[in-house]
């Protein structure tokens, strides 16, 4: 956990006071809304994630006017929380259960197109791959958690990072490729 | 973790080629593999095991024959033996990012120094970039300077691949030399300060080296610094060159931790670059840690800012002083954010380290308070979002029903009341409790940092209280003993000063208040003339407030007599002084803590005027008071009971003197830990114990205190007030040479920063004798005639010390044989009827002395048993070895009178004393003979 603490510190400090008191406040809601639904046992999907980050994203602007920049970083923002979030709660399942034979949760999402890796470490590896990845490509790593973990769509993406659709969606193809590799 | 698809050394190109496979159709891309053969075979594997998972089959011959593999990544391109250019390779040195590093010698015996020969990769460096290469191979080579590893030359060899050949050095990275040479700081900052030359060097030829880190920076056997790698450097006036591939190559290669805020993203590179890299490599080598976490690039996105932490909150406590002051400033210059705030140049930066060594003002500090307001203010917006921490309040357990009273407080005692409260959580304990840890350690810090803000935002609109509130949070934090929470302090109580100064302009208690402890922080470290400025402002202050029936008039008594502790005379007014004080509190605050303080300092001022008597029963109504308060100022109180047990020391009372030092000195440890007041009470203690003959066990409580004494310690003169104690104890035991040295070094520290008008004279006195045991006599007498006559100036006739000054003094005269001055030197001290005491008793043998060399033996056997029977009367008060000293001349007078046998045995007497009293090889303990047998 103290993975989050760093990372609201570090938002906080740079956001200014109102926009970091909002993240603050989405980064509970994000961990509760994860949290919770993971706990159920059901898979988390992608539509989930999505669902989680807008909604959130939605009640907060609707609490007081944000401007685009914002929202920009509040996407990549949110797309990071939910990464730690997963790892966290994935992680800890993992010690808990381990040697118990039990199936455990299912990530089942977007990256699943050519590569199957459908079973519960998959959110991990995909976790760690990413941090060697973002050492030498780092924007790549940063399309991934968005995309991956965040759930964001290729348009929100290239909003949120000031790219265009078309480098998005390049940088997802080779993203995917690289860490299709890593994972083998 | 995960590995890479491909060598990160190998990636640049991998990536490239990556990119393009991508915009091919499966066939195309099987062509284009094929063709690649020849110029990228070494990323090609990696590259084919990648689109594999792509799903594109991997049928053509080129897979087969180059299958992925781990070893791969060596790429032995070279091997020993292989001739580059005109080189012949002897052994690797290492590979990197840019390419290989190889020993190696001229093959064509041009010349036979061997070098470190850099080969970067072939295939990043083609076509224009050779041109580049060239080019700037020739500013490298023009770079000569002792401590930069010498360019000797470079070129391509036959087949394409460039080479540079770089002086060879035989050394370890900084950090690992520092390690293993378990540096001192003042060692590692000079070792960086070679660095910075070589760097200024650079710079001076337009050179940056933007690739500045430990790993870079070679130190010789001979702890001569070499720094490596200009190899990227940028030629800061070629602008044209900039985004070609060698300057995208460098910016790529430079190592993130190291790397300045914006170097990343590609920002102008200036020598504030260097000076950054500069600042991390000694903040690490300082630490052990980099000031900031490597992060990733979605962090730095997130959060672009972040200031480094200060570098002593990093170390261990014991290391803690040498870091915190001027390096802490000269660290947080360098590793600004903003290029334009840190320093202009490499020079500026080593200078400042230079005037640190030398003690000097540096340029850093004059901004750093302004600078550290700021931060307070930054460090306290984050942390009005750390709901979190609310725990911690909460696990303390009082703090709650504290804060839950202040936000009910509507009425000033409801504020008082939850003042006191948090007060009493940092300043008193109870007794019965064990604290597993002093009370001055324990971190504040967690408990207050969360209220300050909320005092900030929650109290907007009440000032009064928000001053009230930081006040006493400010308060907490000036009684810590962790350094950190002095730089908190000093914001906490400027931003009360701004908030006072806004609503109230300078009429408010809290302007009064803060020129007060500004004054209290010059008395902290014996600036006695600039704390009389303040006492003179505050002064003003408290009249134009009408604030002089008040505790902050009852303060600036107390402030205005330490600030005239240092004044030559000045005991008088320092007594009215706290006089003033004890009355003004009695009148209108009879419970605050300092009523016993002034107490306690009218005690201690009493001492210093050599009223032993009158001293401890002050002091022990001091204590009184200070024990009824409902509210125990322990710190104070340790203080306190140093003084009685001094003054008990005076009397005689040794047993009472002891119990009261022990005391002071759990106190002292309780409260701030091994802090100068622990130091100074065991040292005391230590003292006494020497006096009674005890060396060994002295000798370990000087140990002990030493010990806990920072090497690098500056704020006060403690440190020097211990080892003077400790010489002076080893001068008395026949150690002269040894204490000598010590002696010498207070000096000056107590013509600069006297703790108080007596220090120097006492020193002078015990200098004196040192010097004069050890034959320098025109030194010894400077110093003896100085004491001297300092104490017949300013010290009232009685004081013990004004006598004992005197004493030595003639003593002095008759050892060189100046006796008709000695003589009336003691008539004109005895005149004054000086009471009973060591001293006086001394007087009388010194009396004796001159009586035997002027052969009046009637005069010298009543005057030496004078002497003798008045030293064996005061018992206690006095040292052990003053018996010996009278019992060896009353036996030169025994045998001169001719009575061998009485001589022989008081000599005898003496003589075991002093073998159990004295070092074995002081004279003392040689035994005279009077008698044959």
């Amino acid at each position: 956990m103290s993975d989050i603490t760093q990372l609201i510190e570090s938002s906080d400090r740079d956001v200014g006071v109102d926009s970091a008191a909002l993240f603050r406040a989405a980064f509970d809601e994000l961990r509760k809304l994860a949290r919770s639904r993971l706990a159920a046992s059901a898979p988390l999907t992608l539509l989930d994630t999505t669902a989680l980050v807008h909604e959130s994203w939605l009640r907060l602007s609707g609490q007081q006017t944000l401007q685009v920049e914002t929202r920009r970083k509040f996407f990549a923002y949110a797309s990071q929380v939910m990464r730690t979030v997963i790892v966290d709660e994935l992680r800890e399942r993992n010690a808990e259960r381990r040697g118990s034979g039990e199936q455990a949760l299912t990530l089942n999402t977007a990256i699943g197109d050519g590569v199957a890796v459908d079973n519960n470490d998959e959110a991990l590896q995909v976790h760690e791959a990413l941090e060697t990845l973002a050492e030498v490509e780092p924007r790549l790593a940063q399309v991934v958690e968005m995309r991956y973990f965040g759930g964001l769509t290729e348009v929100e993406i290239g909003e949120a990072l000031g790219l265009t659709e078309r480098t998005v969606r390049r940088d997802w193809e080779k993203a995917r490729l690289l860490l299709a590799a890593m994972l083998r | 973790m995960k590995a890479l698809p491909c060598p990160p050394a190998l990636w640049p190109r991998f990536s490239a080629l990556l990119d393009i496979a991508l915009e091919l159709d499966a066939a195309a891309r099987r062509v284009w593999l094929d063709s690649l053969l020849a110029e990228d075979a070494a990323v090609q594997p990696w590259l084919v095991a990648v689109l594999q998972a792509d799903g594109l089959p991997a049928t053509g011959g080129v897979f087969e024959r180059l299958p992925p593999s781990p070893e791969a990544e060596a790429l032995p391109a070279f091997a020993a033996g292989d001739r580059i250019g005109p080189w012949l390779l002897l052994r690797p040195l290492g590979s990197g990012g840019m390419g290989q590093v190889w020993l190696a010698r001229r093959d064509d015996g041009a010349y036979q120094r061997e070098v470190a020969l850099k080969l970067p990769h072939a295939h990043l460096i083609s076509g224009a970039l050779q041109r580049r290469f060239a080019r700037e191979r020739n500013v490298l080579a023009g770079l000569v300077h002792p401590n930069i590893a010498r360019f000797y030359d470079a070129g391509l060899a036959e087949q394409g691949q460039p080479w540079l050949a770089l002086e060879f050095v035989d050394g370890e990275p900084i950090g690992v030399y520092c390690h293993a040479q378990a540096l001192a700081v003042r060692a590692r900052i000079e070792l960086i300060l070679q660095v910075t030359a070589a760097v200024q060097a650079a710079h001076s030829r337009l050179i940056v080296h933007r690739d500045l880190k430990p790993a870079n920076v070679l130190v010789t056997a001979a702890g001569q610094v070499k720094l490596l790698d200009f190899g990227i450097a940028k030629l800061l006036d070629d602008e044209a060159d900039d985004g070609t591939a060698l300057t995208q190559l460098a910016g790529r290669v430079a190592t993130p931790e190291y790397a300045a805020p914006g170097q990343l993203d590609g920002g102008v590179i200036t020598v504030a670059t260097d000076v950054h890299a500069l600042g991390v490599m000694l903040y690490e080598l300082l630490t052990g840690t980099r000031p900031f976490a490597a992060r990733s690039q979605l962090a730095r996105m997130v959060s672009a800012r972040e200031d480094a932490p200060l570098a002593s909150s990093r170390v261990a406590r014991g290391e803690r002083a040498a870091l915190i002051g001027d390096l802490d400033a000269i660290l947080a210059r360098a590793l600004e954010q903003e290029p334009a705030r840190r320093y202009a140049s490499v020079e500026a930066f080593a200078s400042d380290l230079l005037r640190h060594l030398a003690d000097l003002p540096i340029e850093a500090r004059l901004i750093s308070r302004r600078q550290r307001l700021a931060k307070f203010l930054r460090r306290n917006r984050r942390a009005v979002l750390l709901g979190a921490g609310f725990a911690l309040l909460l696990a303390v357990g009082i703090a709650a029903t504290w804060w839950q009273a202040v936000q009910t407080a509507t009425q000033a005692h409801r504020a008082e009341i939850t003042k006191d409260f948090l007060i009493s959580v940092f300043k008193a304990s109870d007794p019965r409790a064990v604290n597993a840890r002093p009370l001055g350690q324990r971190s504040v810090r967690e408990l207050l940092d969360l209220s300050i803000d909320r005092v900030e935002t929650e109290l907007a609109g009440e000032p009064d209280l928000q001053i009230e509130l930081l006040g006493v949070m400010g308060y907490a934090l000036g009684l810590s003993a962790d350094p950190d929470d002095e730089a908190r302090f000093e914001a906490v109580m400027y931003r009360r000063l701004e908030i006072a100064q806004q609503h109230f302009g300078g009429r408010h208690a809290v302007v009064v208040e803060t020129r007060l402890v500004e004054g209290w922080g010059e008395v902290y470290y014996q600036n006695y003339p600039a704390a009389l400025v303040k006492v003179d402002e505050a002064d003003r202050l408290l009249d134009e407030s009408g604030l002089n029936r008040s505790v902050w008039r009852a303060d600036w008594w107390m402030l205005r007599g330490q600030a005239l502790r240092g004044r030559p005379g000045g005991g008088a007014e320092r007594l009215a002084s706290y006089r003033q004080a004890a009355r003004l509190y009695a009148e209108v605050a009879p419970k605050h803590p300092d009523r016993a303080n002034a107490e306690a300092n009218i005690a201690s001022t009493l001492f210093q005027d050599g009223e032993y008597a009158k001293a401890a029963a002050q002091a022990r109504q001091a204590i009184a008071l200070a024990r009824a308060q409902p509210e125990r100022d322990e710190l104070s109180l340790g203080v306190t009971l140093t003084v009685l047990g001094r003054a008990e020391r005076g009397q005689g009372h040794i047993e009472a003197a002891a119990a009261s030092f022990e005391e002071a000195a759990a106190l002292a440890m309780h409260t701030a830990g091994k802090m100068p007041g622990w130091w100074l009470a065991r040292s005391r203690q230590a003292q006494m114990l020497h006096q009674q003959g005890d060396r060994v066990a002295a000798a370990a409580l000087f140990a002990e205190a030493e010990a806990a004494i920072p090497a690098d310690w500056h704020k006060t003169t403690a440190d020097t007030e211990v080892r003077e104690m400790m010489a002076a104890t080893w001068l008395a035991e026949g150690r002269a040479a040894d204490a000598l040295p010590l002696l010498v070094a207070a000096e000056p520290v107590y013509r600069e920063r006297p703790p108080s008008e007596y220090d120097l004279r006492r020193l002078q006195m015990t200098l004196g004798q040192a010097y004069a045991a050890l034959g320098r006599q025109d030194e010894a007498r400077s110093r003896l005639e100085a004491a001297q006559a300092s104490a017949l100036q300013l010290l009232r006739p009685g004081h013990p010390d004004r006598l004992a000054a005197e004493q030595h003094w003639l003593h002095f005269l008759i050892d060189v044989g100046e006796i008709d001055a000695a003589v009336i030197g003691i008539d004109r001290a005895l005149a004054e009827r000086p009471a009973a005491g060591e001293s006086l008793a001394l007087l009388h043998g010194e009396r004796a002395r001159i009586a035997l060399l002027r052969k009046d033996t009637g005069k010298a056997a009543s005057e030496s048993a004078t002497a003798l029977a008045m030293i064996e009367q005061i018992g206690a008060t006095g040292d052990v070895r003053s018996v010996a000293r009278l019992q060896r001349i009353r036996a030169d007078v025994l045998a001169a009178s001719g009575d061998l046998v009485a001589a022989q045995k008081l000599e005898d007497a003496a003589a075991t004393a002093s073998a159990r009293f004295d070092d074995a090889g002081s004279a003392t303990v040689r035994r005279r003979q009077f008698r044959p047998g």
